[in-house]
């Protein structure tokens, strides 16, 4: 699925219908004014024809003429644009400005004496808005029927209306970029809380926090509550699927113990063979359930998990020093007191005491822990002064079920458990040779900062 | 010195009389001539010499000299100049062109 924001959707259609309505009130506006305009063409239009009307006389002739002429220059200049035109007793009398033109007025069937509004042709492609007339003139002047018009070039309304339009433009484009921009401003801080659900996702990834809570916007609490149950549902989940594991192979510790005490009755009656490959098959079994157990443990670590090393070092060690193999040995510890790392304390004990109680059996005096922060690892380094592991043998001590020694007690699975857990926590395990001895250097992340 | 005043004082009066009269008549002059065809339409003759010129109209008068119809143009240019040009009304001709 292509990625889209919801943002641009919501500024687009915003901005297009910013742009839409915009145009309408352009349009509408333009229509009021253009109404407006000719409104008040015909407004001054009539009053121009009254004024013609007011103006008919006849000369010494007897013929009709215009005495009064009405006086705007435009109808006296050639296509300029204003212009009148009589028709009485035959003849046709019109403006300086109609030059070889005549309005061509339409058969009007309706001489009801009011004023009619026209569209004609004028000079020189002209369109007029043409206000026209039919009266009776008064006795002095013979009672005869007169028709007079007065139009204007549209041409002038219109200019009237574009300029109008281009005077408008430049408003509603600023009236626009300030709804667009008010818009945007507007998104944004509506959709703020999203991001804080997504900070909120990222300290659940990180472990620095278990939900989304429900200080959102109410549009957005159906969601997280929604998360936070399927967060908790998946929680319980791998839990349980974990206590199933670790009661799996806690089920099979006694049995196994049974079978290895079934082997040294067997042994005890003679049948060494039989014996060796009993013990052997459970010490095999036993491996697994060990590693399966830690596994179980370490889904259902949390990514804020911390302990400190000098504590579980020393706890491991209290064990230890009342242990067959280490109450004999001298004990050398020097590790910062408030040194961390990113492991439950259990893990950490699980670790250290693989691995300790492996260098207190071959250890001949001496074993040596010390732990010390390098960059984002902490480094702890167990040795001893033992007879070591040849160099060519030493990666292969971390693989399962090894062991250096075939005839020692220990099922060989605890530097390979060691070594697997370190490497889920984002550490490791390397054998060295010492000087004397066997060097294992433990690596795990610090601990992460507490909150 | 009397008569000739007299004749001056006539003489104006005609020229009052007559100058109105004959400007209120040249537009029925043009139509009837343009009706005969015997004049090019003003419209037509005012495109060719606003084209040419590129200047606006500012009056337009229409003569008969020697048999001959003649529009007398005046026109301004866009950088102020002041146009006078006159036109043969039957065949759009430039006759004579005089600044102001």
């Amino acid at each position: 699925m292509t990625p889209y924001s919801l943002r641009l959707r919501l500024l687009v259609t915003g901005a297009i219908s910013v742009v839409i309505a915009l145009a309408i009130a352009a349009a509408g506006i333009s229509f009021l004014f253009s109404a407006h305009v000719e409104r008040r063409a015909l407004a001054e239009l009539s009053v121009q024809l009254d004024q013609v009307l007011s103006g008919v006389e006849r000369d010494s002739e007897g013929q009709i003429y215009l005495s009064n002429r009405p006086a705007d220059p435009r109808f006296n200049r050639p296509l300029g644009g204003l212009y009148w035109q009589i028709l009485v007793e035959g003849r046709l009398l019109r403006s300086r400005s109609l030059w070889d033109h005549e309005i061509p007025l339409p058969v009007d069937d309706l001489p009801d004496g009011g004023e009619h509004i026209h569209m004609l042709e004028g000079p020189d492609g002209q369109s007029l808005l043409t206000v026209e007339r039919s009266v009776i003139l008064p006795r002095r002047l013979g009672e005869t029927p007169m028709r007079a018009a007065v139009a204007v070039d549209r041409a002038e309304l219109q200019a009237a209306l574009r300029d109008f339009a281009s005077d408008l433009l430049p408003y509603l484009l600023i009236l626009a970029a300030v709804l667009i921009l008010a818009m945007a401003a507007q998104i944004a801080i509506g959709l703020r809380p999203l991001g804080r659900v997504e900070a909120r996702v990222g300290d659940i990834r990180s472990g620095r926090s278990r939900r989304l809570g429900e200080d959102f916007p109410t549009e957005v609490i159906p969601l997280a509550t929604a998360v936070d149950a399927l967060l908790a549902e998946r929680e319980a989940e791998i839990s349980r699927a974990g206590m199933r594991a670790a009661d799996l192979a806690h089920g099979f510790k006694t049995p196994l113990q049974a079978l290895l005490g079934e082997a040294g009755r067997l042994r005890a009656n003679g049948q060494e063979s039989h014996a060796a490959a009993i013990e052997e098959t459970v010490e095999a079994m036993r491996g697994h359930v060990d590693r399966e157990l830690m596994r179980a443990r370490a889904s259902l670590h949390r990514k804020a998990a911390r302990c400190n090393v000098a504590d579980v070092a020393e706890a491991v060690l209290r064990v230890l020093r009342r242990s067959a193999a280490g109450n004999q040995k001298h004990w050398e510890v020097d590790i910062a007191p408030e040194l961390a790392v990113g492991a439950e304390a259990g893990e950490l004990t699980e670790m250290l005491g693989a691995i300790a109680e492996n260098a207190a059996r071959h250890s001949a005096s001496r074993v040596a822990i010390v732990a010390r922060p390098l960059g984002q690892q902490v480094e702890i380094r167990i040795e001893d002064d033992g007879p070591g592991i040849p160099p060519e043998r030493l990666s292969e001590m971390t693989r399962r079920g090894a062991r250096a020694d075939e005839s020692a007690a220990g099922s060989g699975f605890g530097l390979a458990i060691a070594s697997e857990l370190a490497e889920t926590l984002g550490g490791g395990l390397e054998l060295r040779p010492g000087n004397p001895g066997l060097s294992v250097r433990l690596t795990l992340p610090v601990a992460p900062p507490e909150t | 010195m009397a008569p000739v005043k007299n004749a001056c004082r006539l003489l104006i009066l005609v020229l009052i009389l007559a100058g109105p009269g004959f400007a209120e008549s040249d537009h029925d002059l043009a139509r009837a001539a343009a009706s005969r065809h015997e004049i090019l339409p003003l419209a037509t003759v005012i495109e060719d010499i606003s084209d040419r010129y590129s200047a606006t109209l500012l009056e337009v008068e229409l003569e008969r000299e020697h048999g001959l119809y003649v529009y007398e143009f005046e026109l301004i240019t866009p950088e102020g100049r002041i146009l006078e040009i006159l036109v043969d009304a039957a065949t759009g001709e430039i006759l004579e062109e005089e600044e102001d």
